[in-house]
């Protein structure tokens, strides 16, 4: 039977194959190009965040942009500039936003000359994961600030107080601004620090790519119900009278799709990895346990309806909404606030993030 | 040797009650009814995939089945689809198949071929030989001449001389007159229960009755 197994794995991969390469294709090209489609700007993040930045000292927008530019903020969030304090409250309770920053007039200033000016930050409570993720990214964000202000200030005082000149002390400055600037853009140290999960770290397209591929594993039922025979009575009862157990059957066709499933997506992996989306090879170590499991879910299903077309077009329907529910095909954002709130019971919501740590973490 | 004591077989909206067949070695059983008289429920039974709700099924020897639908897979060689079921090696299959019974169904004649590229004839013969490879005592056939052309059911036919000759049990379900001149008993199934009739009367007689 296993020598029949891997004939039929042969003689079935071209119109899996071709599977791949009709849906893989298509799929791909939104991963690359859907965050173009989806997002006005080219955004990162569907997450916005308000802000409000002075123009009262160049220092405000310069040390902003050097901190949204981290790779763990840009990918996160998506900033909003407001013209005023104002209409920063203003998004946040308008829910337009999901939190929203105010640098002082004078934050800049203060600094050097000792006042003590705090940096505002404005949210609701947190509902859903990435918002939860944006107010930690957030809080991390004013307490670095926070930091560097307080260690100026502190050395400027300690000068006062003792008579130093200030420009002797231009080097402490300068190194205490180095070590502050390099754990800020020290993402890594930075989210360990405020447990952030490291699902913010996927910049949105890695995200589209990784939920588009778990969908075309999914919906890859179009072809594989067609090479598994379980729900067949004829094949059931063949198999009963020649001592085969219905689980050996089932095993045996299973693996038979895991091993077929598994050829494509190296194949698409290796493609992908000589690209910008920046997949590992490790993927197609770390990927084998999703493999195994799709392939089991898609051979269930398979048996689960007596003709492959009903299998196909009712997964197609399940797993199109269980995608839509999990954030695979549109980010949570989108949809309304319940929905994105019930995503933590949706088991391919794990899958998806599994997936996303196993390809490009 | 085989007996069906009083079954009774529920399955979707067919119900066979109080059925009481016996087949001795070398007899062919003949059964005859409309859809969803319970024919291939019976022989569901009969090979130990439907459980009966009463009554016993007891059969000395292997039981080979062939269902109305070809279990064959249309992506392989018939060669191949005979080696699923089987450990046999290709030495062994190929003597078997121009053995004095399988022979008659002339499967090493393409053998080669996939099931995709097989007529219907080829595609009966293949799934009769599939089964009979494994050496049952006891065959049981559903519909086995269903959309065949003469070539094939006279050589399904021959077979069936053949496979009694040899001392096998073969229940036959089936709506063609013809079967039933090789039958030695002929069981019309209605209204759940089983009536042994005469062979000689004809189908459509027997049917409308």
């Amino acid at each position: 039977m296993l020598k029949v197994a891997f004939k039929r794995i042969l003689v079935f991969m071209p119109y899996v194959a071709a599977y791949f390469i009709a849906l893989g294709l298509a799929a791909l090209a939104f991963a690359f190009f859907g965050e173009n489609v989806l997002f006005k700007d080219g955004a990162f993040s569907m997450v916005k965040v308000a802000c409000f930045v002075p123009a009262d000292n160049s220092l405000n927008s310069a040390g902003f942009s050097l901190i949204a530019n981290m790779n763990s903020i840009e990918n996160t969030v998506n900033f909003v500039e407001c013209d005023s304090p104002e209409e920063v409250r203003e998004a946040v309770d308008d829910e337009e936003v999901v939190a929203g920053l105010i640098i002082p007039e004078g934050f800049a200033s203060g600094i050097f000359s000792g006042e003590n000016i705090d940096l505002e930050v404005v949210f609701k409570s947190a509902d859903t994961f990435d918002e939860q993720v944006v107010k930690d990214v957030m809080l991390v964000l004013a307490n670095d600030l926070g930091v560097g202000q307080a260690c100026t200030q502190t050395i400027y005082t300690f000068c006062d107080q003792e008579g130093v000149e200030y420009g002797l002390t231009m080097d402490l400055t300068e190194e205490v601004r180095t070590r502050e600037l390099g754990y800020a853009l020290d993402r890594l140290n930075m989210f360990e620090y405020e447990s952030v999960d490291s699902i913010t770290t996927f910049t949105l397209t890695q995200k589209i790519a990784g939920a588009v591929l778990v969908y075309v594993l999914l919906l890859s039922v179009f072809v594989f119900a067609y090479f598994c025979k379980g729900s067949n009575p004829a094949f059931i009862a063949r198999a009963k009278l020649s001592g085969v157990p219905p689980v050996v059957f089932f095993l045996t066709e299973a693996f038979s799709v895991a091993v077929m499933m598994y050829i494509a997506f190296a194949v698409i992996i290796i493609g992908l990895h000589f690209t910008s989306i920046g997949i590992s090879l490790m993927a197609l170590v770390r990927m084998m346990p999703i493999i195994a499991l799709i392939a089991f879910i898609v051979t269930g299903v398979s048996y689960l309806f007596k003709s492959p077309v009903s299998a196909a077009y009712i997964s197609f329907a399940a797993f199109t909404v269980l995608m839509y529910l999990a954030g695979g095909l549109l980010p949570l954002e989108f949809l309304p606030r319940f929905l994105q709130e019930g995503a933590v019971y949706n088991p391919l919501k794990y899958v998806i993030d599994f997936t996303l740590e196993a390809m490009f973490s | 040797m085989i007996t069906i004591d009083n079954v009774s077989v529920k399955y979707k909206k067919t119900v066979l009650t109080g059925v009481n067949i016996q087949a001795q070695s070398g007899e062919c059983i003949g059964l005859l009814g409309l859809n969803g008289s319970g024919k291939s429920t019976l022989l569901s039974a009969i090979a130990g995939i439907k459980k009966p709700a009463s009554g016993k099924i007891s059969a000395e020897g292997k039981i080979g089945f062939v269902t109305q639908e070809n279990a064959l897979i249309d992506e392989l060689t018939a060669y191949d689809n005979i080696l699923m079921w089987t450990s046999m090696k290709k030495d062994d299959i190929m003597n078997a198949l121009k053995g004095p019974e399988l022979s008659i169904l002339k499967v090493s004649d393409f053998i080669n071929v996939k099931v995709r590229n097989m007529s219907g004839g080829m595609k009966k013969r293949l799934a009769l030989a599939s089964v009979i490879i494994t050496g049952p005592d006891i065959l049981l056939m559903d519909e086995p001449l269903a959309a065949l052309d003469i070539p094939a059911k006279s050589d399904i036919l021959k077979f069936i001389d053949a496979f009694k000759a040899n001392g096998g049990i073969i229940f036959i379900a089936s709506h063609e007159a013809e079967v039933f001149e090789h039958c030695d008993k002929v069981y019309h199934l209605k209204d759940g229960k089983s009536v042994q009739i005469d062979k000689s009367r004809p189908v459509a007689e027997v049917i409308n009755a």
